[in-house]
Parts: C-alpha cells; sequence; structure tokens
C-alpha cells in the first residue's frame, strides 16, 4: 500500500489520550497535529501522481543536489506546510566520526534552507548531532536565520505501543518525533555489518531509546548482537510502523562501503542525493549503490511487507539529474 | 577534503603511534595506560591532540563507535583510547587504539577492517594504507589512524 506523502497516524501511543489520538487519526489519516495544515496536505495528495517516486541528483555540490532532488519532487512545499513544525532525523550522533558514516552537514543544511523557505515554524530535532555540526560548511554562515529555527532535542521520550508489529509490539520512542507536523528522515546510506545495509529504515532506530535498540539486538535471545539478523531486521520494520516519514533525504554522496557502520572504510562517492517519500524505495535504490538487491535486504523486505512502500525498482518512477 | 594530502599525515601519525605503542612491555599489555602510547608532542611537529584521549572499557565502547563495537568485543575487546589531533590547514585525523584479548584477537579484528584494495606498509606487524586511513596490528594492539578532514 502507498500513501504517498502522507503518513500514517501514530501508532497506539499509551502516553497520547484516546480522544487526542482519534482527533489526529481523523485528519486524512496522517499524523498531523493542527488543523491549520490540513489543506497544503490535501493538496500535496492531490498531486502526489504527478511527480516521480524518486529523485536523484549527482553532482559535487552536496548542499545543492539536495535542493535540485527535491525540486524534482514537485517541491518542498509538497511536503512542508507554512508554519509546520518540522522534525529532522539525521544520523549524525556525536559517535560517527570518521568518513562515510554520517550525514553530510551539507545535505543536513540543505534541508533546514527547505524548510525555513517553506515557511515551518520550528525545526526540531529528533537527535542532536555533535557541537559544531551546523557550521562545518562555509555556507553555515550565510544561513544564520534559518539555523536560528533548529531546535536541540531535549531528550523526552514516551512509550509507544505497535499493535501490527511482528517482533516489536512496544518502543520507547523520542517525543520530538511524535510531536512533530512533518518527519523528515536524513540518513546516510553505508554499509552495516549486522544488517549489510543502513538507510532510513535503520535510521529509525536514531528515534529510539537505548533500551529499545537493545531488544532489538537481543530480544530474541540471540547471543551475539548480530547473532539474529532476521529479528534485528524485523525489528527495525516495526519501529518504522510507528511513523512514516513524510519526507526522506538521503546522503549517498560519499559513504562507507565497508567496515560499517562506524567505519574507517572504503568510501564511495557516488555524490548522489536520493529523495523520495517512501523509505524503502530510497533504500531500495540507496542500497544498490553498495552492490546490494533490495530484496537481499531483509529490512527492507520485510518493512514492504508491512505496507511501508515499495522495492521493486521496476515499479518505481526514477528522476535523475547531474549538476 | 583531499585525501591524498593526507596520506603522509596519516603515515606519520601512524607511525608514531606505533612506535609509541612498541614501547609498551609486550608480555604486560594490560597494565599499561593507553595514553601513554601516544607519542610525544615533540615527535609530531605541527600536530596537537585537539581534546582530551578517552579511555573506553566494556560496553563504554559503544559510547565510542556504538553498532560497530559489536564487532571489537566478540573478537575480545578490553580497552581503547580515543582522541583527535589537529593539523596544519584544519586538518584533523582521528587516533583509536584498540587493546584485544591477546594478539590472536588483535589480529583478528585487524583482518576483519581490510579490504583487497590497502597498500600493504611496513609498520608494525603488519598494517594497511587506504585512502583516508591507516589499520596496523602489533601484538594485542589494533591501531586504525583516520583522516577526518578539516573541521
Amino acid at each position: 500500500m502507498r500513501t504517498a506523502n502522507l503518513n500514517l497516524p501514530f501508532a497506539m501511543n499509551e502516553l497520547i489520550p484516546r480522544r487526542e489520538f482519534l482527533r489526529r487519526s481523523a485528519c486524512l489519516g496522517a499524523a498531523l497535529t493542527g488543523a491549520a495544515v490540513l489543506p497544503r496536505f490535501a493538496a500535496a495528495a492531490a498531486t502526489a501522481g504527478a511527480a516521480p517516486d524518486l529523485a536523484v541528483v549527482e553532482g559535487a555540490d552536496y548542499f545543492n543536489n539536495t535542493l535540485q532532488a527535491v525540486e524534482l519532487l514537485g517541491g518542498i512545499g509538497r511536503f512542508v506546510p507554512p508554519g509546520a513544525r518540522v522534525g529532522l532525523l539525521l544520523n549524525a550522533p556525536r559517535w560517527w566520526t570518521k568518513p562515510g558514516s554520517f550525514t553530510s552537514p551539507e545535505v543536513g543544511l540543505a534541508a533546514v534552507k527547505l524548510c525555513a523557505d517553506a515557511g515551518a515554524r520550528e525545526i526540531m530535532l529528533i537527535m542532536n548531532p555533535p557541537a559544531g555540526y551546523w557550521g562545518r560548511p562555509a555556507r553555515a554562515a550565510n544561513l544564520a536565520k534559518e539555523l536560528s529555527l533548529v531546535k536541540p532535542n531535549p531528550g523526552q521520550w514516551v512509550e509507544v505501543a505497535i499493535a501490527e508489529g511482528r517482533a516489536l509490539k512496544q518502543a520507547e520512542v523520542n517525543r520530538a518525533l511524535l510531536d512533530c507536523d512533518v518527519f523528515i528522515n536524513l540518513p546516510i546510506s553505508k554499509h552495516h555489518e549486522g544488517t549489510g545495509f543502513s538507510g532510513c529504515l535503520k535510521n529509525f532506530m536514531g528515534a529510539c531509546a537505548g533500551k529499545t535498540n537493545r531488544f532489538f539486538h537481543n530480544g530474541s535471545g540471540a547471543a551475539g548482537e548480530y547473532a539474529d539478523v532476521a529479528f534485528l531486521s524485523q525489528c527495525i520494520a516495526d519501529a518504522n510502523l510507528i511513523r512514516k516519514p513524510n519526507l526522506c533525504l538521503c546522503d549517498s554522496t560519499e559513504f562507507l562501503l565497508t567496515n560499517g557502520p562506524a567505519g574507517p572504510g572504503e568510501i564511495r562517492k557516488a555524490r548522489q542525493v536520493v529523495a523520495g517519500a517512501d523509505p524503502v524505495a530510497v533504500d531500495a535504490y540507496g542500497c544498490t549503490l553498495l552492490g546490494l538487491r533490495p530484496a537481499d535486504v531483509l529490512m527492507i523486505t520485510m518493512a514492504a511487507a508491512h505496507g511501508l512502500g515499495q522495492f521493486d525498482l521496476a515499479k518505481l518512477t526514477v528522476r535523475k539529474a547531474t549538476i | 577534503m583531499t585525501p591524498v594530502r593526507w596520506f603522509p599525515r596519516v603515515l606519520l601519525a601512524g607511525s608514531l603511534v606505533l612506535l609509541a605503542a612498541g614501547a609498551a612491555p609486550p608480555d604486560a599489555p594490560a597494565t599499561v595506560d593507553l595514553r601513554n602510547l601516544l607519542p610525544a608532542p615533540e615527535r609530531i611537529a605541527g600536530w596537537r591532540l585537539a581534546d582530551a584521549p578517552r579511555v573506553f572499557q566494556g560496553e563504554e565502547l559503544f559510547d565510542l563507535i556504538d553498532g560497530g563495537a559489536m564487532l571489537y568485543q566478540e573478537y575480545g575487546f578490553t580497552q581503547a583510547l580515543a582522541c583527535r589531533y589537529a593539523g596544519p590547514a584544519s586538518a584533523s585525523l582521528q587516533v583509536e587504539i584498540y587493546r584485544m584479548s591477546s594478539d590472536a584477537s588483535a589480529y583478528g579484528i585487524y583482518s576483519m577492517m581490510q579490504s583487497a584494495k590497502g597498500a600493504a606498509v611496513d609498520i608494525g606487524q603488519e598494517a594497511r594504507l587506504f585512502d583516508d586511513y591507516i589499520a596496523i596490528w602489533k601484538g594485542s594492539y589494533y591501531i586504525s589512524v583516520t583522516a577526518l578532514g578539516p573541521r
């Protein structure tokens, strides 16, 4: 089942009063928190058919690649209505320091600019990057106004039930993931020792609390952390049921081909940014850049089985550009 | 970042770290403070410690490399040191020294971090140089020095 850029409603979040949950769920099935943004989302749904499933832009300027990829998808207005609170999930925690292991700040900065240009009220970080992250690109100095919208994550967590989860029935997730009107997933595509690949779906673990992620690894009783990849992959697919992103901007510019997720390892410089609303489709494309077939990456097929997206690239419309 | 530009720096830093590591008593690896294995400042002119070295033990390794820690633990991780050196033109190197439970386990993790693209380098018992990092094995130590580029 494909839902264009509309999210599934929140999972049965025990800490959100039932009445509030139903109110949100009634809004076109989207995970929206304010009625003011509904018309924009309705319009987006109506025009979704004209846009490609994926936009891929290759070039040396990763910031501009990102802007152009969103333009190819129909523009940021399709995804971010004025006044929205946007949640960004970067794969750039402090422990990913080595080349090709974290989302480029150029890609992150472009996302911030896009949201600001669309009239976002606030940009909430779902996981904080290390100090100095935003300032690394020289162009950050010209984006001070846009960056002023970015709010650090305060580290508040919420227990969520996952009714359709097969291995994961409950998770503790960052409150910002649930509170934002628009959820943008900003992973890097890279090698991963356990799952073979890390992209949008795997990055969702960045929105989960440590105890939840530990369950992914040892909840089946596996002796080693990667001893049960099927269970780990199923947990990742299940967790992604909690909230589907409105937009994925995947950094496939410079990434680990070996020794992921931490590195150091061999780097491929594909210089691409992959954009799409469907995290399964974005991962399906992204894993091919590492020489993998989507059908061979368990979490991708398991997420597709949940109806979270399409991994058959032959069935996807992919628009490419080089700048 | 132009990785080729950093090759000599990576090699230099890797060499110096290993020279220091070579001074460690090989029969008492668990008693040596890993900080003592870092090269003396005068031996790496142009480079300085950008932050205080941190030492990690047991589960603390997840604070350093998160999901990457699992492989090291399976191979017999004992202790690690991580630090960053700042150099010319805003260049930055990350040095990680891993003390493993035995020579065999150190070689094991070293071998897992290899690929055919690395060039053999005459450092320690075995070392390979890649585009932006060098991996070194000596005794019960595995060392990586990675070019992080301008910061």
